[in-house]
């Protein structure tokens, strides 16, 4: 049985600016926290200690909030449920002494972060000062012992970029682990928002899927033996039909939910600020209504007939139509879940 | 308990909105949770579970297409999960849905599946239908070898013949007192036993006969005593460790273990007492005057230590004669050389090889039973002031002064 998965927004506030957020400008620069009184509302229920959980803390940047909150989130969560899994998503800006510390005593030693090579900056706007610091701050972990895979966003600009570049920059810094996203124009949908039942987000994306799978095939046909040499593994060329998907938010709308400073509940964290898909609020309901909230079963059901698109595919099995969040096709031939690496994958088992 | 069975979600939405209607016009009002409601049709959309349901059971249902599970059933079950954690998907005697698609939803979302009886249990005739029924579903649910969710009431059947391959027949199947009205209560005997024995033939068809349960136990025993020795090895283990760091003489008190095979906490105890004991006695007849640093120890006892430790110099004709005959003493039982033995570095004296042989310990606790027994007879001496120190003190802490803040720069 998959994770049930906590991801606990403390607060919103970031020290990055990325173009494309799934926050809000606004919410970003606001220096709201979450209170105890309200995770302790949102991790009191048999959802989480019913079942295998982890708890994924997250902001904007969870590490402003400073050590002394951060660690008392920890403690009370532990408190809460003993036997959930605890680790944190940090944008590595500026790692702060305490991360590793922190990430020994109650992350298992694990943390997580994004990036892309375009799009995302420090708050003065410069994007060359943010991958500077983002790769100081990716090394100062991997040589603290902290392991952090990266999550690469495979925006336009990555993509435009090229392979050498990115291949450059995975082997320049410390880090041997890195996976990839799918990359979604926010910032296009907040311009005009479209749901469909449910409250389902009709997401669009920054590439086309046919790009990003060629863009992977290509790094991993050019770069991949240099990379594989140096220590790096990468998830998207690991994909293994025995164990599944491991792309993010494959088949998870009935298992994830995302909690945001000021109470308010909805599913998958790329909906933090989406208002259409909020479930309601720990301010005024309890979780068992938010859990009972219609459109939550409503998303799940709609999960599910996304995934029957994929009928006849012969993936279907171990792919589950890829992350959920995006259309399974967008026109251009390939599909979110990647039909053409999976076959890769295939033949690599064949072989 | 009360049973409803057989309402639809529509009524159970009605019975939701009367109770929080009846909770707006008195607050105090409240419901305990002592209804189940089973094989819940679902006509719509359950939006709302009843505040007094202890748990709900939907009976599934085909969409337009009769190929698939309708939506309000499939909605239902994902809405109520979120406010009860006791939700069954409970089919019908009559159902005739494909087993296969109950039983892929209900691994999807985890839920247990019922599979309920007749209403007439009166004799064989009536359950002949439904123990076939049950088959099918216990047939699939045996070969899916999922561990997400149980099958009722095979899973109650299944503990009742682990009981008996144990060589306990249980008088009941069930102890629930759930599952005993849906399962067996008001069942004619003639209908249980034919059940079972239908029940019996599946589990013999996929798993095997008598001999597979008495395996299965077997497995399950070699697997707890296995588990129970890596426990005790480990705690035996922990033992050890916490001897050495949290007594002064770990080493005496395992020979002491060895010598009169009490168990390692006990022979702690005994030499714990001993100390104790004596150290009562001097406090009885040495004791301190009034205005005595309480702290320090009794003067009295301190001169009586100071005589032996005179006793013993006068008697070896001096200071330097005592002097050298300690040394000697401490270099035969390896007293100052305790830390080395007691690393690896220098190996166990001819004398500890032998009394290990005696006391029936390792040569390396033998000599180190010996050092500890040693140095607790010098520190007499050493209190009595006949010898300066025992050569395995403490060395004295280093006093650091703080850092200063301030950085250079130029």
């Amino acid at each position: 049985m998959a994770d049930h998965v906590a991801f606990i927004n403390v607060t919103r506030q970031c020290n990055v600016d990325c173009l494309r957020c799934y926050l809000t400008a606004e919410n970003r620069a606001r220096k709201e926290r979450l209170s105890l009184r309200t995770l302790e509302s949102f991790l009191n229920h048999h959802f989480w200690s019913d079942n295998q959980t982890v708890l994924i803390w997250e902001g904007g940047e969870a590490t402003v909030v400073g050590q002394k909150i951060m660690r008392e989130y920890c403690e009370r969560a532990r408190q809460i449920l003993p036997y959930a899994r605890q680790t944190m998503v940090t944008n590595c800006f500026a790692v702060p002494d305490w991360l590793p510390e922190l990430a020994n005593e109650f992350f298992g030693q694990q943390v997580e972060t994004t990036f892309a090579l375009g799009k995302k900056a420090s708050l003065k706007g410069d994007e060359a000062a943010y991958r500077l610091q983002f790769a100081r701050g990716l090394n100062k972990l991997w040589q603290a012992g902290i392991r952090c895979p990266v999550n690469i966003e495979l925006n336009r600009e990555t993509i435009d970029a090229g392979v050498d570049e990115l291949a450059d920059f995975m082997l320049s810094t410390d880090c041997m682990a890195w996976e990839f996203d799918l990359s979604v124009n926010f910032e296009s949908f907040r311009r005009r928002p479209e749901y469909a039942a449910g409250g389902v987000p009709i997401l669009p994306l920054t590439v086309s899927y046919s790009e990003v799978w060629k863009f992977l095939a290509e790094l991993e046909d050019r770069r991949g033996a240099e990379l594989e040499t140096a220590g790096i593994s990468i998830g998207a060329f690991n994909q293994d039909p025995l164990t599944g998907n491991n792309q993010f938010n494959v088949a998870s709308e009935k298992r994830f939910l995302t909690l945001n400073p000021d109470g308010v509940v909805t599913t998958n964290p790329l909906y933090s600020d989406l208002e259409g898909t909020h479930l309601g609020s720990l301010a005024d309901e309890t979780m068992a209504e938010l859990l009972s909230n219609p459109n939550r079963a409503r998303r799940v059901l709609a999960e599910r007939k996304r995934a029957a698109m994929c009928s006849g595919c012969v993936h279907l099995d171990y792919c589950s139509g890829g992350p959920s969040h995006v259309p399974v096709f967008d026109g251009s031939g390939e599909c979110a879940g990647g039909a053409a690496l999976w076959n890769r994958a295939l033949q690599r088992s064949h072989a | 308990m009360q049973f409803l069975a057989g309402l639809k979600a529509s009524e159970l939405n009605q019975i939701f909105e009367k109770q929080a209607n009846e909770i707006k016009l008195n607050q105090a009002e409240k419901f305990d949770r002592n209804v189940a409601y089973t094989q819940v049709e679902c006509d719509v959309e359950l939006m709302r579970v009843p505040l007094d349901a202890a748990s709900v059971g939907l009976a599934p249902s085909l969409d337009e297409t009769g190929e698939a599970l309708c939506e309000n059933f499939v909605f239902s079950l994902l809405l109520i999960t979120g406010t009860l954690n006791q939700c069954t998907i409970d089919v019908p005697a009559d159902c005739s849905i494909d087993p296969a698609l109950v039983l892929s939803e209900a691994e999807q979302q985890s839920l247990n599946v019922r599979v309920l009886m007749p209403d007439d249990t009166s004799c064989i005739e009536p359950v002949r239908a439904y123990a076939d029924l049950l088959a099918e579903y216990s047939t699939l649910w045996l070969r899916q070898g999922s561990g997400t969710y149980s099958l009722s009431p095979l899973d109650g059947y299944l503990e009742y013949r682990f009981a008996r391959a144990l060589g306990h027949t249980p008088d009941q199947i069930t102890r629930n007192s759930e599952m005993q009205a849906l399962f067996t209560d008001s069942v004619s005997e003639e209908a249980m036993d034919y059940v079972k024995s239908r029940l019996d033939q599946v589990i013999e068809h996929e798993l095997g006969g008598d001999e597979y349960f008495r395996e299965q136990v077997d497995l399950v025993a070699s697997a707890i005593h296995l588990k129970n020795t890596e426990l005790r090895n480990a705690r035996l283990q922990m033992l050890e460790q916490e001897l050495d760091s949290r007594t002064p003489v770990p080493n005496l008190i395992r020979a002491v273990a060895s010598l009169t095979g009490l168990a390692i906490p006990d022979a702690a105890g005994m030499v714990y007492e001993i100390k104790h004991g004596i150290h009562t006695v001097l406090d009885k007849y040495l004791p301190r005057a009034e205005g005595d640093d309480i702290k320090a120890p009794s003067p009295k006892q301190l001169e009586l230590a100071s005589g032996i430790g005179s006793a013993f110099v006068s008697a070896l004709g001096g200071q330097d004669a005592f002097n050298a005959v300690w040394g000697e003493i401490a270099k035969v039982t390896q007293l100052k050389s305790s830390v080395d033995v007691d690393r690896g570095v220098e190996p166990p004296s001819e004398i500890a090889v032998k009394a290990a042989d005696s006391l029936g310990v390792e040569p390396k606790v033998a000599a180190l039973a010996i050092a500890e027994l040693t140095g607790m007879f010098g520190s007499i001496l050493k209190a009595g002031k006949a010898i300066e120190t025992l050569g395995i003190e403490k060395p004295a802490e280093v006093k650091t002064t703080a850092q200063s803040n301030i950085i250079a720069v130029g």
